[in-house]
């Protein structure tokens, strides 16, 4: 009879112990706060889209401006933003910190991306804004050059060429 | 049959004991390293690689040279090789393992290791090294361990074994062709920018393998009472012997295209090796003793051809060993690095990190090695 | 499903390219002298971006357009030549010119210091021996890193016949004085290097040393546009370029 106890017991012990992080997170109450204020009206993507996919973009921004020098993403009303995290997404997310940050600590996610890139100041970026700047350096880019080295003139303004 | 790997004496226990010991402070040694980055170790701008590259590319050697035995056995049916030839394959899983425990303590993101399979790009020798190293790895671990198996249940090896050890004969040239194409591709680097280098790769690699087997042999005698045979034994002394002698033509015959061309770029390693360059002259006591141990011990091996010595076997075969290492291990990838491209003597010392990480990679190759060598020499006894 | 898509593409086009190699490493020997070789190149291409560092006018010794280049890239500061980085420097004429002639050279050629940064060659071997594309050629002809993807095996290192590339043998932020936000800085464990200042060129200004230079020491262009300053100044000066017998075609020319 104690045997069957003690195995039994042991068993159940055992069994609460293996599946304890299921019962800790079954009815969490501190979900991550994030801040989901913002400066601009639109997203890059549609926000449910970026709530699944938005590390998939960054991979594929990442890929594009530094391998292609493709530097632009066409925003959801056909303007042009820089494909940029510190300044397109942080430009407008106030807060890496309470935006980022928030979130992947909850799901204990570690992305490197600050490891290099310089985390914005909170909100300390507007003059960094994609949005901004994106016109005025469309205007220049070609100014300049063409002034001192007669770049190829060509209707494409895509300046930073496609990578072989 | 790996459990035969779990049982043995006060000193097999002992020996497991140390190695286990000298991994674990290779471990915490590279714990550092990951933590801070790879300057812990010696290595800088100018010599940007060490004494991790240096282990791996003496290592593919040590791996390659079991070519040595298995081809005289399977290939020219040379019977008395029976009881090495596994020995040898067995030698080649344990180096080719660390080769690539190596290349991987050489990297600044080891995490992102999978990248060359991930954006293969051919041109690279890197991308093909990784290819033959590890089908390698897997070709000897397949065919020594299937024909052990196959001894052990006192059947003979399967009949599809066979093709897969006459790809690992061919593989074997090609995995140390291609760790010399490393070297030899680079276009600013003079002492590795040369024809010779893959056959005096293989050639130092065919001296320091057997002389390998034989202290392996020596070692089984005395610890393992297993006895491999006094004819293979004397077999691979003759292979060390003359792969050895044809190494040292072969740096001969760099040293002869360098001083009698008299193009200062090509002159300026060997000189930095062996008479010191602009003041610097650290290694120049390491290589003057590896090439006297070297032709010493060459000459000593060929001597015992006709007056057969244990003693002396064993000392020539140390000295082959300690020799070549010293040529290829340090001499070769030091010395490809000074002068630099911009004509810099900078010297290199391994810090303490860097060797204890060494050690204990060469630790983990021990083991290895030890429990392959223990469920062999359980099987061969039996049998 | 796009990326995927793009991914599939892009794989089937490697294929069939590498069936065109062989082709190609037949024809591209065969061409036999580099000069043909680089005409045909020029019908192609549009751009290749090149500098003439005219030596005769870095007179008053400043360092302005290394600062300029370090402010701009958070480039670190080590104080030990081991873990140094390097984009643009100073060294002595023959280490930048080893094969050039050394005998009964000026005393003002040889001591001066002269600049030196990544050649962004032609055929660089650093691209070649890179295992993962880490480290690639664009087609303006600007040999650019990709620091997400360099696995630090220091290949392109060992491969460089001219000592440009440097390792982060550590974390590079404590030794960086002023971190410039646009620009990000690395992480140990990645090699880097002068990239012609990609992120500059794409809106349209000067690479940040040729800016800097109130000698105007540095000329900055398209080697392809026949009309170019740059072409100009190579046409009316005798120039030279690092070790040319290496065949990497470097595209920073000297005036010494």
């Amino acid at each position: 009879m104690l045997e069957k106890f003690l195995i039994f017991g042991g068993l159940t012990a055992f069994l609460l112990a293996a599946t304890f992080p299921f019962w800790q997170n079954a009815a969490p109450e501190d979900y991550p706060k994030v801040a989901m204020e913002t400066k601009g009206e639109q997203c890059v993507a549609p926000a449910s889209y970026m709530r699944e996919n938005h590390m998939q973009l960054l991979n594929e921004w990442r890929d594009s401006v530094v391998r292609d020098g493709d530097r632009f993403h066409i925003m959801p009303d056909g303007s042009k933003v820089e494909k940029s995290l510190t300044k397109t997404c942080l430009g407008c997310h106030v807060s890496q910190e309470k935006f980022c940050e928030e979130c992947h600590t909850y799901a204990s996610v570690k992305p490197y991306c600050w490891e290099c890139h310089v985390t914005p100041k909170s909100g300390a970026h507007t003059e960094l804004t994609g949005i901004e700047t994106e016109k005025l350096e469309e205007d220049n880019l070609l100014n300049n050059l063409l002034v001192r080295n007669r770049v190829f003139v060509a209707g494409n303004l895509n300046f930073a060429v496609k990578q072989q | 049959m790996i459990e035969k790997a779990l049982k043995g004496n006060k000193g097999y226990w002992g020996w497991v004991a140390f190695l286990v010991a000298v991994i674990l402070l290779g471990l915490y040694s590279y714990s550092k390293q990951l933590s801070y980055g790879l300057g812990v170790t010696g290595m800088g701008r100018d010599v940007s690689w060490g004494l991790y590259v240096a282990q791996f590319t003496f290592l593919v050697g040590v791996a390659a040279s079991a070519v040595m035995v298995v081809l005289p056995y399977y290939l020219h049916d040379y019977k008395e090789f029976g009881k090495i030839v596994v020995i040898g394959e067995f030698l080649a899983v344990s180096a080719a393992t660390i080769c690539l425990l190596f290349i991987l303590a050489d990297m600044g993101h080891p995490d992102r290791v999978l990248n060359v399979l991930f954006y293969p790009h051919p041109k690279s020798m890197v991308f093909w090294d990784v290819q033959v190293m590890n089908g390698y790895l897997l070709l000897n671990i397949i065919s020594g361990w299937t024909v052990l198996e196959a001894e052990r249940k006192g059947v003979s090896p399967p009949k599809w074994i066979k093709p897969i050890i006459y790809l690992s004969v061919v593989w074997a040239i090609s995995i140390h062709t291609v760790t010399a194409f490393l070297y030899s591709g680079t276009p600013g680097r003079h002492l590795w920018l040369t024809a010779i280098l893959a056959p005096r790769f293989l050639a130092s690699a065919f001296a320091v393998g057997p002389a390998l087997l034989i202290l392996i042999s020596f070692i089984l005698r005395k610890f393992a009472n297993f006895d491999v045979g006094e004819k293979a034994i004397s077999k691979l002394s003759l292979i060390a012997t003359y792969a050895g002698l044809a190494n040292f033509f072969f740096i001969g015959v760099e040293f002869f295209t360098a001083f009698y061309s008299n193009i200062p770029s090509h002159m300026h390693s060997l000189q930095y090796l062996f008479v010191g360059l602009d003041g610097k002259s650290q290694l120049v006591p390491w290589m003057w003793f590896s090439m006297i141990a070297g032709l010493v011990s060459v000459l000593v091996l060929l001597y015992q051809q006709r007056r057969p010595s244990n003693k002396l076997l064993i000392a020539a075969c140390i000295g082959i060993f300690v020799s070549l290492w010293i040529d290829k291990g340090i001499g070769l990838i030091i010395g490809g690095f000074v002068p630099s491209p911009m004509e810099e003597v900078v010297e290199y010392f391994p810090t303490f990190i860097e060797i204890s990480v060494t050690l204990g990679i060469w630790a983990i190759g021990l083991l290895i090695l030890t429990a392959l060598l223990k469920v062999t020499v359980a099987v061969k006894q039996a049998a | 499903m796009t990326e995927n898509r793009r991914k599939f593409l892009k794989k089937s086009a490697g294929v069939i390219a590498g069936a065109g190699v062989v082709s190609g490493f037949i024809s591209k020997y065969a061409t036999g002298f580099a000069d043909a070789a680089t005409e045909k190149a020029v019908t192609k291409k549009k751009i290749r971006w090149g500098m003439v560092i005219d030596m005769r006018k870095c007179v008053s010794g400043c360092e302005k357009c290394i600062d300029a280049c370090h402010l701009t890239h958070n480039v670190p500061d080590f104080d030990n030549p081991k873990d140094e980085i390097k984009w643009i420097w100073k060294s002595d004429y023959h280490k930048v010119f080893p094969s050039k002639s050394q005998q009964f050279v000026a005393a003002e050629t040889r001591e001066k210091p002269f600049l030196t940064l990544c050649n962004h060659c032609e055929n660089p071997p650093c691209v070649k021996a890179c295992p993962t594309g880490a480290t690639f050629k664009q087609s303006d002809g600007i040999v650019e890193m990709d620091f997400h993807r360099c696995i630090g095996c220091r290949f392109c290192m060992a491969a460089c016949p001219y000592g440009s590339r440097s390792f982060n043998w550590r974390n590079p932020r404590p030794a960086i004085k002023n971190i410039t936000p646009d620009y990000p800085t690395r992480e140990h464990g990645v090699v880097e290097k002068c990239n012609f200042c990609s992120e500059r060129l794409a809106k349209g200004q000067q690479p940040s040393c040729v800016e800097a230079c109130p000698e105007k020491v540095l000329t900055f262009g398209n080697l392809y546009d026949k009309n170019s300053e740059i072409r100009q100044v190579l046409k009316d000066n005798p120039t030279i370029q690092r070790k040319p017998e290496l065949g990497t075609n470097p595209s920073v020319f000297y005036i010494t």
